[in-house]
Formats: C-alpha cells, sequence, structure tokens
C-alpha cells in the first residue's frame, strides 16, 4: 500500500474536512491553548480566528461576569484535564457556557448551552493534544425548557401528578404531588411497587392490575386508563384518576408505563350526592302516589261509610217512599265510592276507566232488577277523576230512571247502556223500551240532579222517544284523548 | 242452604250493614268482631262457616293476621272485604286460602254470589 501521494492528498483532504465538519472543533495543547480550530466551531461561537489561536482557551471564553452562578469554566477545565489524565473520551453534561457577542462595544454575553466532547490525541503514549469538539443545543434546551415549564403548569392547573411503572422490575418512579395524592410520605423517586401500592383499596388493586396486564402485548404508546381509590393513612379515601402509555425501551422488552393522575375525588362526591338526590326524587315521587292512593283509599272507606249508614237506615224505613228515598241516596253515594274504588285500585291515581265503571254499574243494576236486561256498550276511555264522578252519578240516575220508569209496566225489559265518541265530545245513551216518560211528569229529584251536573260538566242533553219506550243522549266534550 | 257468618270489620256503620246484607241473602250473623282479639273470642264461642274479614282492624291490628288464626286453629276461611291488594298483600294471604275478595262499595250481589260460590266451596272440602 501507500505511494507517496495519498498521504499527502490525505492530508490536505484532512485539513479541507476539518473545517468543512459539521460541528465545532478546537484543537487544544495540553495546557489548553488554542492551536487551531475549524469554522463551524467559529460560526456557533461568532468568533475570529486570529482571535482564538493561540490564546488560552478559557481567556478566549471566560465566564460570563454578568452570571454569578457561571461554572462553565470549571466545568469545561475538569473535563479536559480528566480526558487528559486518563487518555479517555469525556462527554460533558450540557453546559450552560455564554459567549461573548463579537463586536459588542460594552462586552456584553449571549446565552447558550452546550453539549461538549473532550477527546484526548494520543502520540507514542502521551497525550499531546486534545479535541474539543461542542453542538450547540441551545434552542433544543430552550424548547426543553418550555416544555417543562408547559407540563409543570398543566399538572398545577389540573392537580395533575405524574408517574412510572415498571412491572418488570416491580419499580415506580413517582413524583412528589403522586406520592401526596397517593397518601404517601412527600417525596419524589423510586420507590418498591408495593410500597406505592400498599394505600391502593384492595378491590381496586386487583382491577388496576388486571389493565396493566391485559396490554403487556399490545404495541408502543397503548394507551391505559384507570381509577382507584387511594386509603389515606387517617382512613379518608380519595378517589384517582389515571391516564398513561406503554413504552418500551427496546423491542423485546417488557413495557414500562407512563402516568398521570388526577384527584377526582371532589367530583366523585358530587357525583354522589347527585346520585343520592335521585334517588331521594324518586322515593319522594313514590312515596307522593303511596300517598295518593292512601287518600283515595281513605275517601273511599269513608264514602262506604256513608252508604252503610243509608242502606241501614233504608232497610229499616219500612216499605215506602222514605225508604226508596234512602235507597237513591245510597245508589248516589255508591256511584261516587265506585269512583274512588277505581282510583285506589288501579295505578293512575287521578283518572279511571269509565268503561269499566260502566260495565259494574250495569251488572249492579242487573243483579238488583231480575225483571231487567241491560245491555251494555261502552267505550273503553280514561276520564279525569272531576269528569268521571258527575258521569258517574249520572249514568247511575239514568239507569235508575230507566229501571224505575221505564220497566215498571214492561214484563220483559230491555236498557241499553253505551258510549261512544263523536269528535271530541264523548256521547253517554241510556235507552229503555218501556212505557215511555209522560209529557206532564214533573221532573223528580234524579232528573234534577242530572241536569246540574250536566250544567257543571258543560254537556248537552237531549230526549227522543223511539219506537216505544225512553231514550236520553248526553253529549259531554271531554277534549282530546 | 244457610251459612253461619263472623263478620270482622273495626267500623260500625259497615258492620252493620253487611250484617243486614247477610240476613237479607238468608244467613244467619253468628258475631261480629272489630280486632283480632274479638274476632278470637267470638269465633271460639261459635265456629263459623265463613267469616268475612276486613284487612285494617281496630287498635292497628291486621285482618291478616285474624284470618291466619281462624284458618290455622278453626279451619275456617274468609271472604276479604278488599278490592284493592297489592301483590305482596295476596302472596301473604295464600296460605289461608281466601275464598274471595271483594271490592268497596260493598255490593248485595257480590256478596251474595261469593257467599254462595264459599258455600259450595266448604261443602266441598268438607265432603273430601
Amino acid at each position: 500500500m501507500g505511494g507517496d501521494d495519498l498521504p499527502r492528498c490525505a492530508q490536505d483532504l484532512r485539513e479541507a474536512a476539518f473545517d468543512a465538519a459539521p460541528h465545532g472543533y478546537l484543537l487544544l495543547d495540553p495546557e489548553f491553548t488554542i492551536i487551531d480550530v475549524n469554522q463551524c466551531y467559529l460560526d456557533l461561537t461568532q468568533t475570529r480566528r486570529v482571535d482564538l489561536v493561540g490564546i488560552g482557551l478559557f481567556e478566549a471564553f471566560p465566564d460570563n461576569p454578568g452570571d454569578p452562578n457561571a461554572d462553565g469554566v470549571r466545568n469545561l477545565r475538569l473535563s479536559l484535564e480528566t480526558a487528559r489524565a486518563t487518555g479517555q473520551p469525556h462527554a460533558m453534561a450540557v453546559q450552560k457556557y455564554d459567549i461573548p457577542v463579537r463586536d459588542s462595544e460594552d462586552g456584553s454575553f449571549e446565552e447558550r448551552s452546550w453539549k461538549p466532547l473532550n477527546t484526548p490525541v494520543i502520540r507514542d503514549g502521551r497525550v499531546v493534544a486534545l479535541i474539543h469538539h461542542v453542538e450547540d443545543v441551545t434552542a433544543e434546551m430552550a424548547l426543553r425548557r418550555d416544555q417543562a415549564i408547559r407540563l409543570r403548569s398543566a399538572q398545577r392547573l389540573h392537580d395533575l401528578a405524574f408517574w412510572e411503572y415498571d412491572p418488570r422490575t416491580a419499580t415506580t418512579f413517582i413524583s412528589r404531588p403522586f406520592a401526596v395524592m397517593q397518601g404517601l410520605p412527600e417525596r419524589e423517586g423510586t420507590l418498591s411497587a408495593d410500597e406505592c401500592f400498599a394505600p391502593i383499596h384492595p378491590d381496586d388493586r386487583a382491577t388496576m392490575d388486571q389493565v396493566f396486564e391485559e396490554v403487556t402485548q399490545e404495541p408502543d404508546h397503548t394507551s391505559i386508563v384507570f381509577t382507584h381509590r387511594a386509603v389515606r393513612p387517617e382512613g379518608s379515601i380519595r378517589w384517582l384518576s389515571s391516564q398513561g402509555e406503554l413504552v418500551r425501551d427496546h423491542r423485546d422488552a417488557l413495557p414500562r408505563f407512563l402516568l398521570v393522575s388526577m384527584d377526582i375525588t371532589e367530583t366523585k362526591r358530587r357525583e354522589e350526592k347527585l346520585a343520592q338526590a335521585l334517588d331521594e326524587r324518586d322515593r319522594l315521587l313514590a312515596q307522593k302516589e303511596t300517598l295518593l292512593a292512601e287518600v283515595n283509599h281513605r275517601i273511599k272507606n269513608s264514602l262506604q261509610l256513608v252508604s252503610s249508614i243509608l242502606n241501614t237506615d233504608a232497610r229499616r224505613a219500612g216499605e215506602g217512599e222514605v225508604r226508596e228515598r234512602l235507597e237513591r241516596a245510597a245508589a248516589r253515594v255508591g256511584a261516587v265510592t265506585s269512583v274512588h274504588e277505581m282510583l285506589y285500585r288501579s295505578n293512575q291515581v287521578t283518572s279511571i276507566a269509565f268503561g269499566s265503571y260502566l260495565r259494574e254499574l250495569c251488572e249492579t243494576f242487573a243483579a238488583g232488577d231480575a225483571a231487567a236486561k241491560i245491555l251494555c256498550d261502552p267505550l273503553e276511555v280514561r276520564l279525569p277523576a272531576d269528569q268521571a264522578i258527575p258521569l258517574a252519578l249520572i249514568a247511575s240516575e239514568l239507569v235508575s230512571n230507566a229501571v224505575k220508569h221505564g220497566l215498571s209496566d214492561a214484563n220483559r225489559g230491555l236498557i241499553e247502556v253505551k258510549t261512544y265518541l263523536e269528535g271530541t265530545d264523548m256521547v253517554l245513551q241510556v235507552t229503555d223500551n218501556g212505557i215511555g216518560k209522560r209529557d206532564d211528569a214533573t221532573p223528580g229529584l234524579g232528573m234534577q240532579i242530572v241536569d246540574g251536573l250536566i250544567g257543571q260538566l258543560g254537556a248537552k242533553m237531549s230526549t227522543g222517544a223511539p219506537a216505544s219506550g225512553h231514550a236520553v243522549t248526553i253529549r259531554v266534550p271531554i277534549g282530546a284523548i | 242452604m244457610k251459612l253461619n257468618v263472623l263478620i270482622v270489620e273495626d267500623d260500625f256503620f259497615i258492620a252493620l250493614d253487611l250484617e243486614d246484607q247477610v240476613k237479607d241473602l238468608g244467613h244467619e250473623v253468628v258475631g261480629i268482631a272489630r280486632d283480632v282479639e274479638s274476632c278470637k273470642s267470638a269465633a271460639q264461642q261459635k265456629t263459623p262457616d265463613v267469616a268475612l274479614m276486613d284487612l285494617r282492624l281496630a287498635g292497628g291490628t291486621s285482618g291478616i293476621d285474624a284470618s291466619r288464626w281462624l284458618y290455622d286453629v278453626l279451619n275456617v276461611r274468609c271472604i276479604f272485604i278488599s278490592g284493592n291488594l297489592e301483590d305482596e298483600t295476596r302472596e301473604a294471604l295464600a296460605p289461608v286460602r281466601p275464598l274471595a275478595f271483594i271490592g268497596k262499595p260493598i255490593m248485595m250481589h257480590q256478596l251474595e254470589r261469593e257467599l254462595t260460590r264459599g258455600y259450595a266451596a266448604i261443602r266441598k272440602s268438607a265432603g273430601d
């Protein structure tokens, strides 16, 4: 190998390469005097070759006198001395090392961060020079600082706490805020998983372990979410909500988890209070229904009592008008009682199935008078109590009249009771095939009651004589149903 | 057919009304009781064929208890005077094998029908 051209050519190229290198290099003698400098270093430090070559490094780049904390010179000297003494490269941590602003008249400095590497040049076993290599990480450091500020601010704003968990080594790395949230002694650093998870409520520990376990084989950045209760030493309970991501340091390594937790105890308490309030509301609504049913039940019992009083009076009155009147009174009270019975019986406490009422009414009259055959054809409709009660009384009077007057001479009487809809009106029709109504008949109390209740309901009544007998038609506006 | 009927009802007027109706229907009223204790003593004096039983009795006592005693001790079954019963109450009453439930207002024809049915049921079980 060899030839004289190549080394010379290489020599030339080496010089050119030194200047063209994308990183800054200073070549120092063992006493740290600058022997050579490449273009990149000049550019980075905004200096000129003539100002550096032959000058001591720390003379060329002194500490910023305006920064009392400046320790760049000390650190750099220690690193260079280490490299010189050991014959090994020495990498320095990122340094804040401000440089003089070139051409500034007031000798001001510019803030810079550097990542330096000092490498000894060894010839015949002796360190004959040192390469000082720097990378300007000022922008990167500024970015990292900004991010750290953002993170800390976000953490404070949302009461967030960061932590890490490595299931493989059963180790956690906790931040101070997380230690506080979890009810651990306030500190930052590594902690065994056992210690870190000791405050977790036993019911939640299993769930959390399962959450970690389930994603172990998932790809990087798989996110996890869980909630746990931390039991404080004094027994109080905090609710923590945690979000995290899975990361692997090597492709086949078991994952670690980077996590952030938030104390959601207050939210939980509000939720619990809200749930309690809703339960209480439901309970009160149910109680209201029960009370209404109870009221209907009591009214019904009181009405039954009145019915019973009238019935016993009627039975003891002996045959005649007094007995008849008492029986009619009992029947009227019975009609109202029936409506209340139905209000109580159904789950609806404010309306009744009027069709069912009419069927029961007809059944009662049919049972009371063997001579009458009553056909009942009711509409299945629910009516509010304030309409149902007057209508029940009207129906009771009309059927009672039909039985009393309409059938008095007929051997085989037929009474028809029906209801149907016409537009927004409900029509109640009671027809009998009896002797018909005398035109000169003075209206009895029954018809006075019917007239009055029709007025109360805003209804209209018409009477007519079918082929034989008598028909009464009541038209009640019941609105949309 | 003539039944001996015990009326267990704490309201005087309703009891009187029931008594009238039962008599009108041709049956005998063997006693009127207004709570569990008076029900027991009346039934012991003369064992009824059937009891007309209200569920809410005087002194906060319950027709359920009275009906249990009647059924367990004297094998007497009841017609309950109560139209609306919750499922729980019906379940609680199932062991005493109620003959019927009659709602208020108490209609004579309903009472007649249930007493007739009750009579048949009692006859049948007596024959077994």
